[in-house]
C-alpha cells in the first residue's frame, strides 16, 4: 500500500524556505508566501541578504576509510581505516549537530560502510532525529539477513560499472561480479529501494547500457552516472581513464535515448552539468529541477572518518571539524571560497555562455587538477573545448 | 465573525527530486527532460496540496530563528 503523502520536515531560509516531502522524496524550495501560506511566518533570515543556505540539505558522511576492495579510481582512496576515526558516540553527537542544524539527507559512505559493525545504529540514529539516512556501498557484505536491516535506509546505491566479467573494467582486482549482483537481490527482496552508481570512464562507455538493462531486469529504482573523478587513486589513472571528447558530448542524448527506453530513473552527478549544457536542454527544467553545477558548501557539505569537513568530499583539503560545523558555515574561508567561484571566474567564453547562470563553470575539481587553478571554468567542459580548439 | 479565506500566493522555487544516495557528488534526474508539462504542473500540485493540507499547517508565530519544524 502506498503511503500517504506528508511533510517531513520545514526550514527557513533567506529566500523563504525548505520544506521536505518523504513520498514521493523531494526538497522543495519556496519563496516566503509559499512559507506564510502553509503557516510559517516571519523569520529573521527573511531579512537577511545571505547568499549561501543556512545548513546545507545533503551531507556526506564517510564513516569509516576501510574497504575489502582497492579500486583504481577510488576518490577517497579506501582501504586501510583512518587514524582517529568517530567512535559510535562521536558519529552520533555529529549527527545531533546535523539535526540541530536542520540538516534533511546524510549519505552514509566510505570506504565501504558495511566494514562498520555500527552501520546500521548510525543509520537508525539518523532516523530518531529527523534525518533520512541513505548510502552508497559496494555490497561486499550485503548478506539477505543484513539487507533485512537496510531497510531504515531512504536508498542505498550499489557501486557497479560494468556487468558479468565486466564488472573490473573499471576498478581492477577480483572480479566479484556475482557477489554484487547477489547483494543487490537481497536488498531488492527485503523491499529497500536500490540504486546502481556507475562511474563512465572511456573503457566502459560501450557497456553503459548493458547496466540499464540489468537494472530494468531487477526492477531497481535508479541509475547514477558518476564522472571519474581526479582525486584519490584516480588521480594516478585519470588520462588513461577519462572519456574521450566526442564520447563526454555523446553521453547525453544516450541517456536521453536510455531515458525513453527503459524504466529506472536516470542521473547524473553534478560534474556532469556542462555535458548536458553542450546539447541545449532547457534552462528552465535545469533551474527548476536542481540541475546545476557546484554546490559544494551550499547544498553540500563532506565529513571525513575523522569528523574533518570541506565542501565537497572530491576536495583534496579537510577542516577540523564536524563538532564546530555551525560556527564554520558561516565564517570558514574554504566555504566561501567554494560559495563566491561564480563570481571569480573570468573567462569570457565561459561567462558569455548562455548556461553560466546554470553551470557556474562546471566542476573546480578539474580545473583544479587540469590547470591548477580552482577559479578558471572546466577544462573539459565539451562547449569550451570546441570554442578554444582543444584544451584536451 | 466572517471569515475570509486568503488567497495563497506562494511559489514552488525549485525542486531536488530523490534522496541523493550517492555519498560523493549531487546527482540530479536527467529522465526530467522527457516529463510534459502536464507531468511537472501535477506534481507541483501535489506538493502545493500536500504543503496545504491542514495536516501539514503550522499556523503559529515562531521564534526559532533557524526554523525548524519536524
Amino acid at each position: 500500500m502506498n503511503k500517504a503523502p506528508k511533510l517531513k520536515k520545514v526550514r527557513y531560509e533567506s529566500f523563504g524556505g525548505i520544506v521536505e516531502m518523504e513520498n514521493p522524496p523531494l526538497l522543495a524550495f519556496v519563496d516566503k508566501d509559499f512559507m506564510k501560506d502553509i503557516g510559517y511566518q516571519n523569520s529573521v533570515l527573511w531579512n537577511n541578504t545571505i547568499d549561501h543556505l543556512s545548513a546545507p540539505t545533503e551531507v556526506h558522511f564517510a564513516i569509516t576509510n576501510k574497504c575489502p576492495l582497492r579500486c583504481n579510481y577510488c576518490a577517497a582512496s579506501a582501504g586501510k581505516t583512518m587514524l582517529g576515526e568517530l567512535s559510535t558516540n562521536k558519529l552520533k553527537r555529529a549527527i545531533d549537530i546535523l539535526a540541530k542544524m536542520n540538516v534533511f539527507h546524510v549519505a552514509l559512505g566510505g570506504g565501504e560502510l558495511f566494514e562498520r559493525q555500527d552501520a546500521i545504529e548510525i543509520a537508525e540514529y539518523c532516523r530518531s532525529r529527523g534525518i533520512v539516512p541513505n548510502a552508497t556501498i559496494n555490497g561486499y557484505h550485503m548478506s539477505s539477513k543484513l539487507a533485512e536491516k537496510c531497510r531504515v535506509f531512504g536508498q542505498l546505491n550499489v557501486s557497479m560499472d560494468g556487468i558479468g566479467s565486466k564488472y573490473n573494467i573499471n576498478r581492477g582486482g577480483e572480479n566479484i561480479f556475482y557477489r554484487v549482483d547477489q547483494a543487490i537481490k537481497n536488498l531488492v527482496n527485503a523491499g529497500v529501494a536500490v540504486g546502481i552508481n556507475t562511474v563512465v570512464t572511456r573503457r566502459n562507455f560501450d557497456t553503459l547500457e548493458e547496466i540499464v538493462a540489468y537494472a530494468q531486469e531487477l526492477n531497481l529504482k535508479e541509475i547514477l552516472f558518476l564522472r571519474l573523478k581526479p582525486a584519490g587513486r584516480g588521480r594516478d589513472i585519470y588520462f588513461e581513464y577519462r572519456p574521450t571528447h566526442e564520447q563526454n558530448k555523446r553521453l547525453f542524448p544516450l541517456l536521453m535515448k536510455w531515458a525513453n527506453k527503459y524504466d529506472p530513473l536516470l542521473q547524473v552527478d553534478c560534474s556532469l552539468t556542462p555535458h548536458i549544457c553542450y546539447h541545449n536542454p532547457s534552462k528552465n527544467i535545469m533551474n527548476f529541477f536542481g540541475i546545476e553545477g557546484c554546490t559544494g558548501g551550499n547544498i553540500l557539505l563532506g565529513i571525513r572518518p575523522d569528523g574533518y569537513i570541506n565542501a565537497c568530499s572530491h576536495y583534496p583539503k579537510y577542516y577540523k571539524g564536524v563538532f564546530n560545523l555551525p560556527e564554520m558555515w558561516q565564517k570558514n574561508e574554504h566555504f566561501k571560497i567554494f560559495r563566491n567561484r561564480k563570481r571569480k571566474i573570468n573567462d569570457a567564453d565561459c561567462l558569455n555562455c548562455p548556461y553560466f547562470s546554470v553551470c557556474y563553470g562546471g566542476c573546480p575539481l578539474f580545473s583544479e587538477f587540469l590547470k591548477g587553478d580552482f577559479n578558471l571554468p572546466d577544462p573539459e567542459c565539451p562547449i569550451l573545448v570546441e570554442r578554444k580548439g582543444g584544451i584536451r | 465573525m466572517k471569515i475570509v479565506e486568503k488567497k495563497k500566493k506562494g511559489r514552488i522555487l525549485k525542486i531536488r527530486l530523490g534522496y541523493n544516495a550517492n555519498s560523493s557528488s549531487i546527482s540530479a534526474f536527467v529522465t526530467v527532460f522527457l516529463w510534459t508539462s502536464t507531468a511537472v504542473i501535477t506534481l507541483v500540485n501535489t506538493i502545493c496540496a500536500v504543503a496545504l493540507s491542514k495536516d501539514n499547517h503550522k499556523d503559529k508565530d515562531t521564534k526559532n530563528e533557524q526554523g525548524s519544524e519536524t
